[in-house]
């Protein structure tokens, strides 16, 4: 295997949230690198999803927010005051736990992400959101329904169709928070296909309180309770030999 | 489609374990050659390549390992691991008795040829085969011809002590091969022992296929 | 309730009766001045030049109303629901929202048998930026709060910034209670019209009949308590 020297994707360095007086995420530090997939686990209310949040600054929309420590993203400080929330969020895509979709037809819904990027209907956005929709590996279930509402489609479908949507956006990071909460048994290991075959691509970031989940999709794993950051390591070594008691119970399942 | 990406790693780590195979054959093949025609830089070889296949066993050793680890794997999947894990245990003993017998076959070498008591050839081209098939099983997943091995090996003691028992006649008529004569006899074991080592990677590939252990059961016949 | 929440609350109640009592000296003493261009006197004759006025209200209706409309999704979208002036806003709106419709026309009413002759369009006008303004406002807010969040959050995470969340997603999915709101405060307008044509109709007969009229203590009175139990229903709401 050839480890090339990687400049890492974000690099968080004494990162501390606030929700109000809660103190949400105590002093993180770690590097998401390319070409991975980095995913952390813990039980709920741990963190997760306000930790994912500070990337594409979507706490900014939480009342009472605060944030001390640094985030830089492909060099960039994600939280100096000449940065643009709206130019953050357009380099990360999302998909959330639920899958939200818009009051649009399947074509638009991807054909959003595209719009954001200044690419108006055309060839070119049509050829966008049938590739993404590949990606997505939806292409061949949807392709006759272009126009129709998402409604049609089954929660699995909807998610891969919030991936697409997400990848038209051209990101440079991909953030899956708890993804396949709402998706049963046939749909859960086709989203997580779609994570490993998009890390060639993009760097992810997978959040799951699936401990199995996150053993077999991702590289390097971050273990968060109670808003710390117990254990951040290659995911075979928090399986097979966690340094910490914490992580050690949690992925046997003893803890949460 | 998770499925999907588990079985590749599946048939990356049997691709693993069959080069390993390969390596321990070829140093069988080599070794029974060194001692049939006293060629001593052989038998170097032979222990030469031994720190390769020690390699392979420890990566193929972490892979099974991050595999368990990583999939929990179960049913078929969950055999391979196990039997792989096995497998590789014995392909690794077979490349030290190979070894072995490479150390003996250099020290035979430093003394005057023994007269030819046994049919070495027609023994190990036994056992020869023996490993061949065993790895053949695995690769095709055959249990019938997994089975087969253990009675194959009944076979192999049976030549073992027959050659122990010629030995012992010939050193008791010439008590000055002694020396020569107790390499010779460590020699033979080690070859009994590749058969055994043989007829325990088919009693694993049998397990992968039926799910059944059959070690330690008697066999019919 | 805390102790900011009734700080708030009382200078918004202060505020508003301040502004009432600044009307109320606008329109008796400062408009009443003869030639001031707002108080146009009514002739008084015609029931058709009352109805006429109405219908030149309806363009101003459709302002007013487009006006608080623009001013709930400023309210919502660009103040922060913590800040001071967003709570005295909101506050000042739910005790305007919570007076019922008839009050108004008893005001109106009663602003036009005091000053025979000067029911100017300066009254209508306050009367209908009255009637529709708080109400539209408040529904408008409720059906931009109605909007769920995550749709917001997953136009935000693409990267669309405030006025293209606004545009794409906020307000076609508020659209319909907008609209909703908007027929409500219709029907409000409506009814008033209809009070004032009456009271138009009964007024020359009342003042062939008595020649003057004087409004008894007791309807201040009731209309004084109705609307405390108006601020005191928005105050308890929250
Ligand atoms: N908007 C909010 N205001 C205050 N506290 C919040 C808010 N959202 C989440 N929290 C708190 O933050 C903590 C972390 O929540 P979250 O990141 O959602 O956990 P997870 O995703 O790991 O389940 C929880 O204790 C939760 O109660
Ligand atoms: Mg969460």
């Amino acid at each position: 295997m050839k480890t090339q020297k990687k400049a890492p994707t974000l690099q968080i360095s004494g990162l501390n949230v606030w929700y109000g007086e809660n103190h949400i995420l105590k002093d993180l530090t770690f590097d998401v690198l390319p070409r991975q997939v980095t995913a952390f686990i813990g039980p709920s209310n741990s963190g997760k999803t306000a930790l994912v949040r500070c990337f594409n600054r979507l706490n900014d929309f939480t009342s009472n927010f605060k944030l001390t420590g640094e985030i830089i993203f492909n060099s960039k400080d994600i939280y100096s005051p000449k940065t643009k929330g709206s130019d953050i969020a357009k380099q990360i895509g999302m998909v959330f736990q639920h899958p939200i979709l818009f009051r649009k037809s399947i074509y638009e819904n991807v054909a959003y992400g595209a719009r954001l990027q200044s690419i108006r209907p055309s060839v070119e956005q049509y050829t966008i959101v049938e590739e993404c929709l590949k990606k997505a590996q939806l292409w061949h279930e949807v392709c006759d329904d272009l126009q129709s509402s998402p409604d049609i489609l089954s929660n699995g479908q909807k998610q891969r169709l919030c991936v697409a949507r997400a990848l038209a956006a051209d990101p440079e990071l991909l953030i899956f928070d708890e993804p396949c909460d709402q998706l049963d048994a046939t749909e859960t290991p086709k989203l997580e296909a779609i994570v490993l075959s998009l890390k060639r691509q993009y760097p992810i970031i997978f959040v799951t309180n699936k401990r199995r989940q996150a053993a077999r999709v991702s590289d390097v794993a971050g273990f968060l309770y109670c808003g710390e950051l117990v254990e951040f390591g290659q995911t075979e070594q928090i399986f097979t030999n966690p340094k910490d008691k914490r992580t050690e119970d949690y992925v046997t399942g003893r803890l949460g | 489609m998770m499925q999907h990406y588990l079985e590749t790693e599946l048939k990356a780590l049997q691709h693993q374990l069959l080069k390993m195979g390969g390596i321990a054959e070829t140093m069988f093949r080599d070794a029974v050659q060194s001692v049939l025609n006293r060629d001593e830089e052989l038998a170097r070889r032979v222990i030469a390549v031994d720190d390769t296949v020690d390699k392979l066993e420890n990566d193929i050793e972490a892979r099974c390992i991050q595999l368990i680890a990583r999939h929990q794997p179960v049913a078929f999947e969950l055999r391979y691991l196990v039997m792989a894990q096995k497998v590789n245990r014995n392909i690794e003993r077979l490349a030290d008795k190979c070894v072995s017998i490479a150390r003996r076959s250099i020290e035979l070498i430093s003394y005057p040829p023994m007269p030819s008591i046994v049919d070495l050839p027609s023994a190990t081209q036994l056992i020869q085969e023996m490993v061949n098939d065993a790895f053949d099983a695995l690769v095709n997943r055959n249990a019938e011809l997994a089975k087969k091995l253990r009675e194959r090996d009944i076979k192999v003691n049976e030549t073992y002590q027959q050659m122990v028992d010629e030995l012992y006649l010939l050193l008791s008529d010439q008590p000055q091969l002694i020396q020569p004569g107790f390499s010779l006899l460590i020699l033979f074991r080690h070859l009994e022992r590749i058969g055994d080592l043989a007829a325990n990677i088919g009693e694993e590939v049998y397990y992968l296929v039926k799910g059944e252990v059959i070690r330690h059961t008697i066999i019919e016949q | 309730m805390n102790r900011s929440e009734l700080i708030i609350q009382i200078i918004a109640l202060a505020t508003l009766i301040i502004a009432c009592v600044l009307v109320w000296i606008l329109t008796t003493e400062v408009f009443h001045v003869e030639g001031d261009i707002l108080s146009v006197p009514m002739d008084l004759d015609s029931e058709s030049d009352l109805i006429d006025r109405l219908y030149r209200m309806i363009p101003l209706l459709c302002v007013a109303m487009l006006l608080s409309i623009a001013f709930a999704f400023y309210i919502e979208e660009w103040l922060s629901e913590t800040t001071w002036y967003y709570r005295i806003i909101n506050q000042h709106i739910s005790i305007l929202a919570n007076i019922p419709s008839l009050i108004y026309g008893i005001l109106v009413v009663c602003i036009f048998l005091f000053q025979v002759g000067k029911f100017s369009n300066f009254t209508l006008v306050l009367a209908i930026v009255f009637l529709v303004v708080p109400v539209t406002i408040q529904t408008t807010q409720s059906a931009i709060r109605g909007v769920d969040l995550s749709v917001r959050e997953a136009a935000y995470a693409l990267g669309a910034n405030r006025w293209q969340v606004i545009t794409d997603h906020v307000f076609p999915r508020a659209f319909p209670k907008i609209t909703g709101g908007v027929f409500t405060v219709i029907s409000r307008v409506l009814a008033i019209a209809v009070l004032l044509i009456i009271v138009c109709e009964l007024r020359t007969s009342i003042i062939q009949d008595v020649g003057s009229y004087e409004i008894s203590s007791n309807v201040f009175v009731l209309i004084s308590l109705a609307l405390l139990s108006c601020v005191l229903s928005s105050f308890l709401q929250k």
